[in-house]
Parts: structure tokens; sequence; C-alpha cells
């Protein structure tokens, strides 16, 4: 149940942020130009975060598995020399597979 | 109202036609969330209705994370709104062509809104004026995108317990947000902020309830904000 209650609250929060400006921007607001540039650094500030604490820390510790490590090297490059989310994700976990198929974690 | 049947068909096909591209990248990041769901060892059914609530894979993501942290309640929620923020950026940029909608139109469209359907959509309104096929593209785009999101959650759901063991499924979880993050750094201030964001949530990982992405991603953004200000224009 509180599973639930934690979907429909981020969902219900969600949808609010995705309305905002569309909504107040009808009744003739308008956003400051500095805001809506500090807004764009959220999207890598945040993401930015998540990747290192999934990749980096297991439990608290740094986490040891280098192959994860040369899976999210090999996913960088691919999509940054690319752009496609899903080359770098299929590479990155073919690589992470081989790797570990090979006895390295 | 049937000199609004070529508008509206032509704004549909358009939309999701323009969807079709992007449910490449869509469908394997839903079956990654679907199989997260599986690894996470919560109750599918509520793992796939985020899928139809938040409908964002990266704060959906993200709260799985936090919730195989035990992480509190108001941490795992912030967390996901944060993360969603950016579609306030869209939303502003957005608006002014949502303006001419009825209101009704306004109200709904927005759930649809996701990072691919909101680029598809500004690339769109650049070149089209009428806001009946404007409305109909964003729907026809957004509905596109979600259906194959659904699609890809319920199938990683699915396949999640038939994947053999000998495939690392928790990587999928960092790797996602990883191929997201790498897009994100435009320039100088953006990199910037993932540094700091990505430093600060790694300094501060004793922090409870995963309280240090939410330090990191206010370091971020503070950080990127300054090297914003003082760089040369």
């Amino acid at each position: 149940m509180r599973l639930w209650g934690l979907f429909v609250t981020a969902g219900v929060g969600t949808y609010l942020i995705r309305a905002s400006a569309i909504l107040a921007v009808g009744h003739g607001l308008v956003i400051p130009a500095g805001l809506e540039r500090t807004l764009r650094l959220i999207a890598p500030a945040v993401l930015a975060a998540i990747s290192a604490n999934g990749l980096l820390l297991d439990q608290g510790a740094f986490n040891t598995r280098a192959s994860w490590y040369a899976g999210a090297a090999l996913a960088i490059w691919i999509v940054a020399r690319w752009r496609s989310a899903s080359w770098g994700m299929a590479g990155a976990m073919a690589l992470v597979w081989l790797l570990q198929q090979a006895g390295i974690r | 109202m049937p000199m609004l049947v070529p508008a509206v068909r032509t704004g549909l096909a358009a939309g999701v036609a323009a969807a079709v591209p992007m449910a490449v990248a869509t469908f394997p990041f839903g079956l990654a969330y679907g199989v997260g769901v599986t690894a996470a060892g919560i109750d599918p059914w509520a793992g796939a209705a985020a899928s139809w609530t938040v409908l964002a894979g990266a704060a959906q993501l993200s709260m799985l994370s936090l919730i195989e942290r035990d992480a509190s309640w108001v941490v795992i929620v912030a967390a996901a709104l944060v993360i969603n923020l950016r579609f306030a950026l869209y939303s502003v940029a957005l608006a002014p062509a949502f303006r001419p909608f009825p209101a009704r139109w306004r109200v709904g469209l927005p759930y649809l809104m996701t990072d691919q359907t909101a680029a598809l959509s500004m690339r769109f309104f650049g070149d089209e004026r009428d806001p009946v096929v404007r409305r109909w593209f964003f729907l026809g785009a957004g509905l596109g995108i979600a259906v194959v999101w659904w699609v890809g959650t319920i199938v990683g759901l699915t396949l999640g317990a038939a994947i053999p063991s000998s495939i690392d499924i928790a990587f999928t979880v960092p790797l996602v947000f990883v191929v997201l993050v790498v897009p994100t750094l435009v320039d100088a201030p953006a990199l910037t902020a993932a540094v700091a964001g990505g430093g600060v949530a790694l300094a501060s990982a004793g922090l409870p309830n995963g309280l240090n992405i939410l330090a990191g991603a206010a370091a971020g953004v503070v950080a990127g904000a300054i090297v914003d200000r003082w760089r040369p224009v």
C-alpha cells in the first residue's frame, strides 16, 4: 500500500510540474530568463548524482566491480559518439556479461 | 467540425510518425525499468503502475533505487520530483504554443510530456502554426511514446524472472542514468553541475535515506549556476 501511495504521489507531483507553466502562462505569467537558465542545470546535476551513487557505491562503500566501470565507460563513449542511448546500453550490458563470464567481477 | 478532420489527421499522423524512431530508445529503457522492478523484488503491479502514474523513466528508476535502500517516503518522492523538475523547463518552452488550445487540452496534454515528446514538439511547432495540428501532433507523439514505454515495462516485468542469472540485471539501473546524463553535458555549466552533483553525492554517502542524492543535486545546480554567471558571454 505504501508503494502505491508513493507512485501516485510522485505521479500527481510530476503532473503538476509538467502542467505548471502551461497553465500559468495561460493566465499571463512570465518566467524570468535567469530562472530558466538555472532550471536546465537540474538534469545534469541530478542524473550525475544518481549515476555516481548507483555506480560507484555499494552499501555505502566503494563499489569494487571492475566490469561495471568498464561497461559504464563504454556506454559513455557510445552515447557521446553516436547519441544512441539504446546502443550505449546494449554495448555496456554485453561488455559486462563478457567480462563476468571471463571471471572479472 | 468536418473542417477540422484534415488538420486532426495531419497532426496525429505526424506525431505518431515522429514517435516511431523514438521507440527504439524508449522500449529498452522501459524494459530496463520492468527488469529493475523485478530485481528490486517489489509488488510488480505497483511497479508497473508507476509507468502510468509517473511516466518518467529516470524518476521511476531513482525511486526503485531508493526503495531498495530503504529511504524514507519523503526522500523517495522528493528525489523523483527533483529529477522531474526539468519538465518545468519544457512546460515554459511549450506554454506559448499551448495558450490557444482549449482548456481541457491544456489540462490533459501535459500528462504525456516526456523528454522525447517535448523535444519533438518544440521542433514541429517551429514550422507548424495551426493550433489544431499542433495539439494533435503532441497527442500522437506523446501517446505513441507512452504506449511503447508501457509495453516495455510489461515485457521487462514478464521477462525479468526468465532472464538468466548470468546477466547482471542490477547493472541496468545505474547504466540507464549514465546514458541519460551524457547528452545533458552540453556546455561548461552543465558539466560543472554534473561533476559537482556526482562528487557531492559520493562525499556525502554517509547521509541517511538517500539524502546524499539531494545534496549532490543541490550542490550541482549551485556550482553550475556559478560557472554560468562567471563564464565569458
